[in-house]
């Protein structure tokens, strides 16, 4: 069975008075079906360069993309008709009210109308009693919703999500989560570009960060996390340590006065439980007296932020 | 198909959604070219045909106002779009350029039909012999409409705001238009006109729609469907090329 999406040596240069800019350095990224994965990256890293490519918005400058086995420029009819996807600005129709809106969606994908999945949808994204509405009179947090039903409306195999949850409040967050895992559950395979770590780390079986138009690492999530993030001990003492017994340490330390009185020492554990065990072994060895010991784990925001700006920005 | 089907039908659907600016306003303006130039006009005019001077212009109105409504319906559409940023939708949909094209052609196409028959009936309702023959009228109109629908296509396709498109429709379709014998015969133009109006081939569409309406005979049918079948294959090809090009953008 072919990969939902398989991206192979995308290159996207632009022309500009200044020259060219990359936006796409090469990119190659495979989806398999079922997967929901998130592409993290800072603003203009490429990532709706790279989504405007896969969707066929914009001709790649060289390299291939195929979604589900078909070739997104030689075989577009077929590769465009499983896929359905949020943008990042929300574009909509206003001619129509919401509910022709999803009805219109699902003929333009080739579905036959269903009402019913029309209603169950629109009552889900808590739009049903807005369906008779235009989209300008719906609010932002509504338009964003229903450019979400018009995404799913012709249940597609692959959902590319552009920052779907973007100005949303907490509740409609939560909501739009549990759809994206029940889409998911049913088969339904998803990517999605977000700003929030915390969405991609919930939702998210694997991650590429991308930056600067090249994935700097694609991995599963939680393999990422314990790879590439940095664990955080912090040590509450009575006594300030001497320099002599910091200096034995080979981690980052850092000595800031604690909040009760004492001293707060904050150690970067770089990764691995080893490591965590030899910070142990240390502060056994140094016989010092210590009130509290925390350790933090490591988070994919940390994750990403040394891997965008690197370590300390 | 149905994504074929339901394109063309929301297209024809955006235009009913504006019922003022797609009906009420070509009848206006038709009702003024008639109080102005017809009424005025036709009494003081020694006019060559079995029909007077008003049956014939208000046929030519009535078949301008298929073309232009065609044309205008289907740009407004196109650059709205554009304005809102939704065109991008279409170069996602799962259907091929060409039929994206023609969707939006036949969709222009069906409003200045729509407008057309309306005005045709009101025409009918206070002129004698505006019906001729009405099956030759409906399809030369369609065919023409849709000509002008898919040069609307194109335009709006290459455009990038209601201005650049307002240069095509004042500097092409106007004069086009009003040198196909709408107003007047093209064959009592005086010189160059008559002989430059020769060339335009809306002259012919607009004879033989206007021989359904009032029976003035058109002129030669071969050359009339050559003419408006090459525009039709011409303005597709550069529609369905425009898309492949890309769609420009603000």
């Amino acid at each position: 069975m072919p990969a939902a999406l398989s991206v192979q040596s995308v290159k996207k240069t632009y022309s500009v008075k200044q020259g060219e800019v990359h936006a796409l350095r090469g990119v190659s990224l495979t989806i398999e079906s079922g997967e929901i994965f998130g592409l993290l990256g800072p603003n203009g890293a490429g990532k709706t360069t790279l989504i405007n490519c896969i969707l066929g918005i914009v001709k790649a400058t060289s390299g291939t993309v195929e979604i589900f086995g078909h070739n997104n420029m030689s075989d577009y009819v077929a590769a465009r008709k499983p896929v359905g996807f949020v943008y990042q600005d929300i574009a909509l129709d206003n001619f129509f009210p919401v509910h022709r809106l999803l009805h219109f969606q699902r003929g333009l994908y080739g579905r036959p109308p269903n009402p019913a999945y029309v209603k169950q949808l629109l009552q889900e994204l808590d739009l049903w009693d807005h369906r008779t509405k235009q989209p300008d009179q719906l609010s932002g947090g509504m338009r964003r919703r229903l450019a979400l039903a018009q995404a799913l409306v012709h249940e597609p195999e692959l959902v590319i999500l552009d920052e779907p949850t973007a100005g949303i409040d907490i509740e409609l967050r939560d909501k739009t989560w549990d759809i994206i895992r029940r889409i998911n559950q049913k088969g339904t395979t998803v990517l999605l570009t977000t700003h929030y770590i915390e969405e991609a780390e919930n939702l998210c079986n694997r991650i590429g960060i991308i930056h600067q138009g090249l994935f700097k690492k694609i991995a599963p999530t939680q393999q990422l996390i314990h790879e590439m993030g940095q664990r955080r001990m912090t040590l509450h003492t009575p006594q300030a340590i001497p320099d002599d017994t910091l200096s034995q340490l080979s981690f980052p330390i850092e000595q800031h006065p604690g909040e009760q009185g004492g001293y707060r020492y904050d150690i970067l554990i770089d990764r691995g439980v080893e490591t965590v065990q030899t910070c142990m072994d240390w502060i056994k060895s140094t016989g010092i007296e210590i009130d509290e010991v925390e350790l933090k784990p490591a988070t994919l925001e940390e994750v990403f932020r040394n891997m965008a700006w690197g370590n300390g920005q | 198909m149905r994504v074929f089907w339901t394109l063309l039908v929301k297209e024809v659907m955006r235009s009913f959604a504006i019922p003022i600016q797609t009906l009420l306003t070509p009848i206006i303006s038709t009702f003024l070219y008639v109080v102005i130039f017809g009424v005025a006009m036709g009494r003081r005019l020694s006019f060559p045909y079995e029909v007077d001077y008003l049956t014939f212009m208000v046929s030519g109105l009535i078949i301008m106002n298929v073309f232009q409504q065609a044309f205008q319906g289907i740009t407004s559409s196109i650059i709205i779009s554009k304005y809102r940023m939704n065109i991008v939708d279409l170069m996602t949909y799962p259907l091929a350029q060409h039929w994206i094209v023609l969707a939006h052609g036949v969709g222009g196409m069906v409003r200045g039909w729509f407008v057309g028959i309306s005005l045709w009936l009101v025409a009918i309702f206070f002129m004698k012999g505006m019906a001729v023959s009405p099956a030759v009228f409906l399809l030369s109109s369609a065919v023409g409409g849709l000509l002008f629908s898919l040069m609307g296509t194109w335009v709006a396709l290459r455009c990038k705001s209601f201005d650049q498109v307002a240069l095509f429709s004042n500097f092409v379709i106007l004069p086009v238009l009003f040198l196909s014998g709408v107003f007047f015969p093209a064959v009592l133009f005086p010189e160059p006109w008559r002989t430059l109006s020769l060339y335009n081939p809306i002259v012919y569409v607009v004879d033989i729609a206007r021989y359904g309406l009032i029976g003035v005979t058109p002129g030669n049918p071969i050359l009339v469907c050559l003419a408006v079948l090459s525009g039709i294959l011409l303005f597709w090809g550069l529609g369905t090329f425009q898309m492949r090009r890309g769609i420009k953008l603000r």
